[in-house]
């Protein structure tokens, strides 16, 4: 064969095997010198490489009142920690510590002490620190500080409804109310992510297996007002002040609905200086409203009478005749004012709200029909409001072993029989809505990620027919509107209601100085748009009873949401305080 | 197919010129001898050792550019780490002034506002006129602090993109 190419190398292959050579020679010494020569070295530079799973937290949904309001949300921060492993660098912590030290104020030396302490672990410098200011920390990169994401829950409206909306431990977890309630709404659900750092703890780009993404926690939305809440725990905080009384409690409903508009209990909380090792936390935290049992009293003289109309028994100008006391079982059961009225209607005996009538209608209905009632209007169990801690009310019956026949008589006039706040007004509510008992709610709307639920107004039974209470709330309005003076009325508007006073219950009886004043009403009376129910706790100030006590409050309140709602009322007028 | 010497050529084949270059021919004592052509004409002018360098060169630019891509992959990441990262901070942002403009709307604050700056008192007297018209809706401040835009939804990755990030380095 002949050609005209070489066939031996020539210098050109030589050159290009040579520089292949090299390259790959170069190569094998660099793998050698990182392999075996140095091999140590970077073994300890792994060691300090963080790679596993690091959380992502989902920040807090908000708690909302009725008008989107956030009564609670929450804030980004920091937590700032000393890597203890990266200090023990001595020469490379001590200027951390004076950079750290400097820039929050705090003593070089202690920090010095505290992340020098121990070979491993991080340890905290500062919880929740401000967002932008830890920015600024982090720009200055101090050796072995490291920052971690955190929140903070923040309540804008201050203390406003803080036994409802309840209060989040330091790991951001509810610990009682609707924080509590619906944690599991509002938390969300962190998210993870593998991160590789680098040897001071960045982040090493593109290194990141994201494994699942925070979701944001849900938001709640109240039926609360604040406005209205506002003027509640207002109006609530004076009326204990004004009578001297050591608690109370305060529910606005819409009765045609059972939102609950507003729920105040005093004493309360500060949320935005809790401190959780207060001895009488409980007392403070308690929403009373729904977990305080009391004997309703008079107030249930409504039930009594609505249960004897329902059934046929009476009507309105219905009398019998009222000497002042009356004997059941061998006990005299006599009226709040120990007098006797004669002949009196059923209207005038709401009206002067008379024990010796309760009996009367109570013997008439029976002992079967009237507790068969009672748990028709929601008595003998919780209201179901979709609150954590509600208590269910409770008296006895005829298939009770300690049932006796004189317990007809007292329950008739709600002495003997407990319930809570929310369960008599919501019964009460009855009224005002054609008969049909509602089911309370304080959530409306839960918003989280792709999802709107609605929670819509609940019938639950139909207690007593639309007639029976129509008249009911006739007479309500007689019980306000007939007197020459009552001190629920408000100027304008026309309004519906009972007083109530109980002797405060002790374990050996009652305790005859001590009294629970209550007013339950609506307004206006001829189209309920609010029912409030006042219950004020053992007033000390001279006056003691219902209509001394809780009608007041419940006229000031209630004249304070006629004009926030703006309800026109009944009359053109001017109102001149 | 070789003729063979002192034949004739026939009719039907074609004639071929025996200049080197043109036939791939060459005479070899004056007898024309047909040459390998096409892929045997390479072969024979690429030596092995050259084929070996090229394969080599190959495979070192194709590291040259795992290495360029890499490097842009880095810095498109470093890119992404830093936009997240501002991302989340402009989330944060966003928290922090919601929550401003709640406290700002604070009842108490709004009191103190009215009465300490504007020298606002209860009214003395409130006269209810009836009119007929409707009342304006109830409006009370904030109906929400702020309103979050939806968010575009990300496009789903064309069949190539995919394809390449299936392949191990190029994620």
């Amino acid at each position: 064969m002949s050609t005209n190419r070489p066939d031996h190398l020539t210098w050109r292959h030589w050159v290009l095997a040579l520089l292949t050579l090299g390259a790959i020679g170069a190569v094998m010494v660099r793998l050698y010198e990182v392999q075996i020569v140095n091999h140590e070295d970077y073994l300890e530079q792994a060691a300090i490489t963080r790679q596993g799973a690091s959380t992502l937290p989902a920040s807090r949904g908000a708690i909302l009142d009725a008008t989107g309001y956030p009564l609670a949300t929450s804030v980004d921060t920091w937590d700032i920690y000393i890597d203890r492993f990266l200090w023990r660098d001595r020469d490379l912590a001590r200027p951390a510590a004076d950079g750290l030290a400097e820039f929050m104020g705090l003593d070089a030396d202690a920090l010095w002490t505290l992340g020098t302490s121990g070979d491993n672990g991080d340890v905290v410098v500062s919880r929740t620190m401000e967002y932008g200011r830890g920015l600024l920390l982090n720009e200055q990169e101090l050796w072995g500080v490291r920052l971690l994401p955190s929140s903070r829950r923040v309540y804008p409206e201050g203390d406003l409804a803080a036994q409802l909306v309840g209060y989040v431990g330091l790991e951001g977890g509810g610990l009682w109310g609707v924080e509590s309630d619906f944690d599991h709404v509002l938390r969300g659900r962190d998210g993870w992510a593998s991160i590789e750092r680098d040897a001071i703890g960045r982040p090493i780009a593109f290194t990141q297996q994201r494994a699942r993404d925070p979701i944001a926690g849900g938001e709640v939305r109240l039926t609360i007002d604040r406005f209205i809440q506002a003027m509640v725990e207002r109006t609530l905080t004076q009326a204990l002040e004004r009578y001297e009384a050591t608690s109370g409690s305060i529910v606005v409903m819409n009765p045609r609905t059972g939102a609950v508009l507003a729920m105040a209990s005093q004493p309360s909380i500060t949320l935005g200086a809790m401190d959780l090792d207060t001895p009488d936390l409980a007392d403070l935290i308690r929403n009373r409203a729904i977990t305080d049992l009391y004997e309703p009293g008079s107030v249930l003289k409504t039930l009594t009478t609505a249960i004897a109309l329902d059934l046929g028994l009476i009507s309105p100008e219905s009398t019998y005749v009222d000497e002042g006391a009356v004997d059941v079982g061998g006990y005299t059961i006599r009226n709040w004012d120990l007098r006797a009225y004669g002949p009196v209607t059923v209207r005038e005996y709401l009206q002067a709200s008379l024990n010796t009538g309760s009996v009367w209608l109570g013997e008439k209905i029976g002992a079967e029909q009237f507790y068969d009632y009672l748990g028709r209007f929601g008595l003998d169990e919780p209201t179901h409001v979709g609150l954590a801690g509600e208590a269910e009310g409770t008296f006895r019956t005829p298939s009770d072993p300690n049932w006796y026949p004189v317990d007809l008589a007292t329950n008739s006039y709600g002495q003997g029989l407990a319930v809570t706040p929310i369960e008599m007004l919501t019964a009460v509510n009855v009224f005002a809505n054609g008969g049909v008992l509602m089911r309370p709610y304080v959530v409306s709307q839960i918003v989280t990620a792709g999802d709107v639920r609605t929670i819509e107004p609940v019938r639950v039974r139909e207690v007593v027919s639309a007639a029976t209470a129509d008249t009911m709330l006739k007479l309500m309005r007689d019980v306000v509107e007939g007197p020459d003076w009552h001190g629920a009325r408000v100027r304008g508007y026309e309004v519906a209601g009972k007083t109530g006073t109980t002797l405060v219950s002790i374990p050996t009886g009652y305790d005859i100085d001590t009294t629970i004043a209550t007013f339950a009403g609506f307004i206006p009376a001829h189209n309920p748009q609010v029912s409030i129910l006042v219950k004020i706790d053992q007033p000390s100030g001279g006056l003691n009873l219902g209509g001394q006590v809780a009608a007041p409050v419940f006229a000031d309140l209630a004249a304070q949401i006629m004009a926030y709602l703006r309800v026109p009322p009944s009359h053109p007028m001017v109102v001149q305080p | 197919m070789a003729a063979l010497p002192g034949a004739r050529r026939p009719a039907s084949q074609p004639r071929v010129s025996v200049g080197p270059a043109a036939s791939g021919a060459v005479r070899d004592r004056g007898i024309p001898r047909a040459l390998p052509t096409g892929w045997g004409v390479i072969r024979k002018r690429i030596s092995r050792l050259m084929v070996i360098s090229m394969l080599l060169l190959s495979i070192a630019a194709v590291g040259l550019v795992q290495v360029l891509q890499t490097t842009r992959v880095a810095e498109v990441g470093y890119q992404l780490r830093a936009l997240e990262v501002e991302r989340q901070s402009l989330d944060a942002s966003i928290r922090i002034l919601e929550a401003q403009i709640a406290q700002v709307s604070n009842l108490e604050r709004l009191r103190l506002q009215a009465v300490t700056r504007l020298g606002m008192v209860p009214p003395e007297t409130t006269m209810r006129i009836a009119v007929q018209a409707q009342a304006p809706a109830n409006q009370p401040l904030p109906r929400r602090y702020v309103h979050l835009p939806a968010r575009e939804p990300v496009p789903e990755p064309a069949w190539w993109e995919k394809l390449i990030g299936s392949v191990p380095g190029f994620q």
